[in-house]
């Protein structure tokens, strides 16, 4: 399968030809005669040329959007009756001019395909053009009750007429083609099945950008395709649901799920609990307990380590403990030596006088008011 | 034209349709997710601590039994057992008497204080008493090695030059553990 006729094999798969009858050209190359309603997901519809009007055309400009617009405002004078389906196809520049093929649609057949929401609808003279690509070629094609004579031109273009057996002569169609068609081969066709025969492996072996020429309009209109739509959004709507229902019954299952083996869990747990309550209960009292014989200052160490510190001749008249912080009052040989030995002591801090030293000049001993705090070591942990 | 506005009705129809999905459908239930999500997320959590406490049994065993011992023993100091607080006081009075006697001390007066505190309660007596310094020393020490837990605050000793007692003044405090043991 070659990269060109990719799209052109895809759109091949189902072919319906659409004329004074309607007929579908399967895969085998069988051709079956259908009724309408049949006629359904077709890949491509062959229109038959009873079913639109085919001219050339030429414009100074080649832009197809342009040209779309030029045509969408005045379509009756391309055109021998309204219609807003067209196909273009751009066949190439003549003396600064753009020259584009042109087919017109009848809109009544062509709301009728639209049904059947076709990939591709390509006008059966158009298709012919790619039979004999870059040489160009006359073609006689006998039906059952009409002739359909076909020029192809060497640069594609293609211009047809049809009509009863025997009312259109060959002849005289090809010489209105002008001169230069005069050595092209006529090629004839004599029945309808080997007509139809044809499409199968013209539409594979058709260039994807000829292609878009032929893509249907119609196929992504919304109200068109209102079926599509709402079988799109209906899907999309249950897909949503689903996703959002089985994640919410997921989550919904997980959640009781951990809910019930929490609750199972709490209640293996509820005497453990009790016990690490009791714990910190007990933790908690003991700190307590512990906290207030540990702040308390023992008097007799204290009074002892006063016994040890205070130097020779030195009287206390006055002793005041409250808390952890003491008062002496009394009398020494040096106040000075006393502050300096209590400061050296262990676990006495901010040692100071509190009021002025004076010395008694009859005994010769300075009186002494002094003040610090003492700590003990000994804790109970 | 009436074909343009209809559609354009519908159109403007499903807009607020979906707006209103949006609204009371798909927003509550983000919100619900998410909440659920979180949820999750804590219930998770709250099994794996659960389940690492159970596998601890052993080592709360241990700790409440080793708790216990020391709160007991830190529990022993203090007054229990009682119907009364002023029931403590007078106990305490009581050992004090008896620490007096046998320390060879003249309690000269007694003084209930107001007890104070809630789990704990500190239960103190002010006594004054005249006494020379060995006796003063014997009596503190059997205050401070009673069975129970007994301080002594606010301690004040005052001596004269022509006398070998000492006027002292001092608080004895006694405490009682009220709570579950």
């Amino acid at each position: 399968m070659t990269k060109k006729g990719l799209f052109g094999r895809y759109f091949s798969k189902k072919i319906f030809y659409v004329g004074e009858k309607f007929y579908q050209i399967k895969r085998d190359l069988s051709i079956e005669e259908v009724d309408q309603k049949h006629i359904k997901k077709a890949g491509a519809i062959v229109l038959g040329k009873r079913f639109y009007f085919e001219t050339s055309r030429k414009f100074p400009f080649s832009n197809i959007k342009d040209l779309k617009s030029a045509i969408a405002i005045d379509p009756l004078s391309y055109s021998p009756f309204k219609t807003d389906t067209f196909v273009i196809k751009k066949i190439g520049k003549e003396k600064g001019e753009v020259l584009f093929n042109l087919w017109f649609i009848e809109e009544g057949i062509y709301k009728i395909l639209l049904r059947s929401s076709p990939l591709i609808i390509i006008p059966e003279t158009a298709l012919l053009s790619f039979l004999k690509s870059g040489e160009g070629a006359f073609y006689k094609i006998n039906r059952e009750n009409e002739e359909l004579f076909v020029y192809s031109g060497t640069n594609g273009m293609v211009k047809s007429i049809s009509g009863d057996v025997g009312k259109n002569n060959v002849e005289n169609f090809k010489r209105s083609m002008g001169f230069e068609a005069r050595n092209l081969p006529e090629i004839h066709i004599e029945r309808s099945e080997q007509y139809f025969a044809l499409f199968q492996g013209l539409i594979a072996n058709v260039p994807l950008k000829h292609l878009f020429y032929f893509a249907n309009p119609g196929l992504f209109s919304v109200w068109l395709n209102k079926k599509y739509l709402k079988t799109g959004l209906v899907s999309m709507a249950i897909i949503v649901l689903l996703y959002g229902g089985a994640s919410g019954i997921y989550l919904n299952h997980t959640k009781n799920k951990l809910r019930i083996e929490d609750k199972r869990l709490s209640s293996n747990l509820s005497g453990l609990l009790k016990k690490q309550e009791k714990t910190d209960y007990y933790y908690k009292i003991y700190r307590e307990l512990a906290s207030e014989i540990n702040v308390y200052t023992h008097k007799l160490p204290l009074l002892n380590m006063l016994n040890d510190v205070l130097p020779e001749r030195t009287v206390i008249r006055h002793l005041s403990i409250s808390g952890n912080v003491i008062q002496i009052k009394g009398t020494a040989v040096k106040g000075s030596d006393l502050l300096s030995a209590l400061s050296k002591t262990r676990g006495i801090t901010g040692a100071g006088f509190i009021s002025p030293v004076r010395e008694d000049r009859k005994t010769g001993l300075e009186s002494f008011e002094i003040r610090f705090r003492y700590e003990q070591n000994e804790k109970i942990q | 034209m009436l074909d343009k506005s209809s559609l354009l009705i519908r159109q403007g129809l499903a807009v607020v349709l979906g707006l209103v999905i949006i609204k009371f459908s798909v927003l509550p239930f983000f919100s619900w997710k998410g909440d659920a999500v979180d949820e999750i997320t804590l219930l998770k959590r709250s099994i794996a601590h659960k389940k690492a406490f159970a596998s601890s049994e052993p080592r709360i065993n241990k700790d409440l039994q080793n708790i216990k011992d020391s709160f007991e023993q830190a529990a022993s100091f203090y007054y229990s057992d009682f119907s009364d607080i002023r029931s403590i006081q007078l106990k305490l009075q009581k050992d004090i008497e008896k620490i007096s006697l046998s320390a060879g001390v003249n309690v000269k007066n007694t003084d209930w204080i107001h007890p104070s505190g809630e789990t704990i309660i500190s239960v103190p007596i002010k006594i004054m008493m005249e006494t020379d310094i060995d006796r003063l020393v014997k009596f503190i020490k059997a205050i401070e090695s009673h069975n129970k837990f007994l301080s002594i605050d606010n301690l004040k000793i005052n001596s004269t030059q022509n006398s070998p007692l000492l006027s002292v003044m001092l608080e004895v405090w006694a405490y009682a553990f009220q709570g579950q043991k």
